[in-house]
């Protein structure tokens, strides 16, 4: 009764305080109480950090965003709330929904503070969202299971992950500061991929690898350290959790994103050294030398913003604190590295190394690829010709004065009505 | 205006009231329902179409009589008769406040399709019919009875008839006749083969129909037959025989009708945040009531058949949302006409919004939704 009571509460602060400027007012009030339901949801499934440390690395991220920015907007408070809800929801399908509520905050964000194109904007993504969404409900929907399932969510998670080459919803502005952008991207990928048994299916590890790698061409480098932390999670679900520790790091493209290229280093040894289960040895050798040159790109190309280094040092201390959290809860064995890791590494590693040397000097070899610009939902200029929607031909009573007459009797809007009336009734007593 | 309201009010209560006593214990749930959808309908009338005009006053509760009195019949062909009768002052009404068209009548007039409803009656008429083809003329009627304004929709005023108490009557009317026919009438072989193929065949027609919607460049065309497909929804919600999908049909129903007299025909206007709300809601997008019911009637099934038709129906709602992809915001500015910003408006955002807090539910209570959304699993 007292979770209901939360609820009637707050949901009508949502709306009722549309018209007030982000940030003001009476709005913090129910962005406290959702902070409250995500502390209480947190407590509910304590028993396994699996459910839970999703939340809490969510939680450093927000934290690390509002000591950044001095400010939270209680909308995307909100927002959160949904994406948390999400994080910790065992039913796939709960999941998608607090996805599309939280996208909705979102975008409701975007309507409230822009100007007339952002608020179109803002109406575009809903349907963009949805979009993304739409492989996964189907999944859900068809109750498919194995691969085919697996397939479903990751083809959602790459639509709402990658913004490369698609543009994806949350616009540039945005990722200037790319809070909203993780909201978005990241946690809801980590709750559809976190329900998943991955015992039985070990390529999709190397699928995330491959696809990182590929995407790297036009990807960021917060893009790609996601993508790979999926794949972490398909072989181990424990150092898939301690590689979301690394969250808060994503969120400033200040110096302390070279830690985040160790732990994508590390992500690509441990998928490399687990590749050769799924697949045949001397293909593996190629696939990674070849992944660790192309994810090695969005770490080299990324523009650094130069910050505080006792700003930088909140991220890394948030960063640290989960990290020993996770390791102290789940304690996770150090995998034993292997040929293909070491080559791996290697590669990454003199990648990275000499596109620090080379980057200024030959920038098109690290330049991103530019993606898809155009309008992704076209007007249809030519509608086909029977559905075309025109007047229709003018009846010709060109004829005879009376007949002419008997017609327009005929056509009175009036008189048609009641004569159809009474034919109706006429009927409908025939029937009885 | 404000006694004409009055006497409709006085009139559906006594009706309702008459009704009510009138019905056995089984079907005074059923009176509930359409006095829920004819309340609301004349509850949300901003615009006071109905008290316009006597003659719609007449129809309008000629109209209920009938409907209520569908639902009180014992046989199927004394409902099918009142059911008809129904639709057919439904469609009276379209025509007697359609503004004026041209073209060929019998194509684009909404008589046309109340006509061919009565045929498909008289049809089932003819002795020693096998049930097959008994069950077949009714589903066509029932489709029929769902596509009535596709009839008018290429008249060259026909945005003017969306949105209206018509529109709404109509969904009322098709929505009450499908849940009921489902509900009491429904012949066993529906379930089985090759009927049961309606579950998938249902979902397609209704995509072919969203993605002729796409080709229209006028977006209240688009809403005629976004309204058309959720009549087919519920039916169809109600045809597969779960009952947590039943209720979600019946709220469908309620939804649907309401939502429809909620929207207002102004150009949106992105400073009015609530008519821009009530106007998204109209489209089912989510954050809205309709959102809400879809999410419940598109719950898990063990039916394979009926687990494909949920994901076609999502993709059929799917395209009539991506029509916001284009969408954009008039740049000249438009005055408010204020009209409709009596207390019509701000109970019908309270009540979408409520509506629309039922998902919100889902993380207050997740145990609770699990265990409906698992239902159909579990049977």
């Amino acid at each position: 009764m007292n979770e209901l009571i939360i609820c009637i509460v707050f949901i009508p602060f949502i709306f009722l305080g549309g018209n007030k400027k982000a940030g003001e007012g009476p709005l913090w009030i129910p962005a406290a109480l959702a902070l409250g339901c995500v502390s209480y949801f947190v407590w509910q499934r304590s028993e396994n950090p699996l459910w839970w440390g999703g939340v809490a690395a969510f939680l450093a991220l927000t934290l690390s965003e509002v000591i950044e920015a001095k400010k939270l907007k209680p909308i995307t408070a909100f927002a959160s709330l949904f994406f948390a809800q999400s994080l910790i929801s065992r039913d796939i399908g709960i999941t998608i929904i607090c996805i599309v509520m939280g996208d909705l905050f979102l975008n409701l964000e975007t309507f409230l503070a822009g100007d007339l194109s952002e608020k179109n904007r803002a109406i575009h993504n809903i349907c963009r969202s949805l979009f993304s969404l739409l492989p996964a409900s189907f999944g859900v929907l068809l109750h498919l299971e194995g691969h085919y399932l697996i397939l479903a969510l990751a083809l959602t998670i790459v639509l709402r992950l990658f913004a490369w080459p698609l543009p994806h919803w949350v616009s540039e502005k945005e990722t200037e500061s790319p809070y909203s952008y993780l909201l978005a991207a990241a946690i809801p990928s980590f709750a559809l991929w976190h329900n998943q048994d991955f015992s039985s299916y070990p390529l999709w590890a190397l699928v995330w690898m491959a696809l990182a790698a590929v995407l790297s061409l036009g990807a960021q480098y917060s893009e790609v350290y996601i993508a790979m932390g999926l794949g972490v999670f398909c072989i181990s679900p424990v150092h898939g959790l301690m590689a979301i520790a690394l969250w808060p790091l994503l969120l400033h493209k200040s110096k302390v994103m070279y830690l985040v290229a160790l732990f994508a280093g590390i992500g690509g040894v441990l998928i490399s050294d687990f590749s050769i289960k799924a697949l045949n040895e001397n293909a593996v050798y190629a696939i990674e030398v070849l992944s660790a040159i192309l994810l090695s790109r969005p770490f080299v190309s990324a523009k650094i913003i130069v910050r505080p280094w006792f700003v930088d040092a909140i991220d890394i201390a948030l960063t640290a604190l989960l990290l020993g959290l996770f390791i102290f809860v789940l304690p996770a064995q150090i995998p034993v590295v292997g040929l293909q890791g070491i080559i791996f590494a290697g590669v990454f590693l003199i990648s990275v190394i000499l596109g620090k040397v080379l980057y200024p000097k030959r920038k098109r070899f690290f330049e991103p690829i530019n993606g898809f610009t155009g309008n992704l939902w076209p007007e249809i200029k030519d509608p086909i010709a029977l559905l075309q929607e025109r007047a229709g031909k003018q009846i010709d009573l060109s004829e005879g004065r009376r007949l002419r007459k008997f017609y327009d009797a005929i056509e009175s809007e009036s008189h048609l009505v009641w004569l159809l009336g009474l034919l109706g009734l006429a009927l409908a007593w025939g029937l009885r | 205006m404000k006694f004409k309201t009055l006497v409709t009010s006085l009139g559906l209560v006594a009706i309702s009231v008459a009704a009510f006593i009138l019905a056995t214990s089984s079907r005074a749930p059923w009176v509930v329902i359409g006095f829920l959808c004819f309340g609301g309908i004349l509850f949300f009338d901003g615009y006071n179409q109905i008290p316009k005009r006597w003659m719609n006053i007449i129809l309008f509760l000629l109209t209920y009589v009938l409907i209520l009195d569908a639902v009180l019949e014992g046989t199927p062909e004394a409902f099918w008769r009142d059911f008809a009768g129904a639709l057919f002052f439904t469609s009276l009404l379209f025509e007697q406040n359609a503004l004026s068209w041209s073209g060929f009548g019998a194509l684009r007039t909404t008589v046309t399709p109340a006509l061919i409803f009565f045929m498909l009656i008289l049809a089932q008429s003819i002795p020693a019919l096998p049930p097959e083809v008994n069950y077949g003329l009714s589903v066509a009627a029932l489709i029929i009875s769902s596509y009535t304004e596709l009839f008018c929709i290429f008249r060259e005023n026909a945005a003017a008839t969306v949105g209206s108490f018509m529109s709404a009557l109509r969904v009322a009317c098709s929505g009450l006749g499908c849940l009921f026919y489902c509900s009491v009438f429904l012949p066993e072989i529906a379930r089985r083969a090759p009927f049961n193929l309606m579950y998938v065949g249902l979902p397609i027609f209704a995509l072919l129909v969203s993605l002729g919607a796409v080709f229209l460049k006028h977006w209240r065309r688009r809403q005629t037959l976004f309204f058309c497909n959720w009549s087919l929804f519920i039916f169809w919600a109600a045809l597969s025989g779960e009952s947590f999908r039943f209720y979600a049909a019946i709220g469908a129903l309620i939804a649907g009708v309401w939502t429809i007299m909620m929207a207002d025909r102004d150009a949106a206007n992105p400073e009015n945040y609530r008519e821009l709300y009530l106007k998204l809601s109209a489209w089912g997008v989510p954050g809205s009531f309709l959102f809400t019911i879809i999410i419940f009637a598109l719950g898990p099934s063990s039916d394979e058949l009926v687990r494909q038709g949920s994901a076609i129906w999502l993709l059929s709602f799917f395209i009539y949302w991506s029509g916001l992809g284009g969408f954009s915001f008039s740049t000249s500015k438009t005055p408010n006409k204020g009209a409709l910003n009596g207390w019509h408006r701000r109970l019908a955002f309270v009540v979408t919004l409520l509506g629309a807090s039922l998902i919100a539910g889902i993380r207050i209570l997740p145990e609770i939704f699990s265990e409906v959304w698992a239902q159909g699993v579990m049977k």
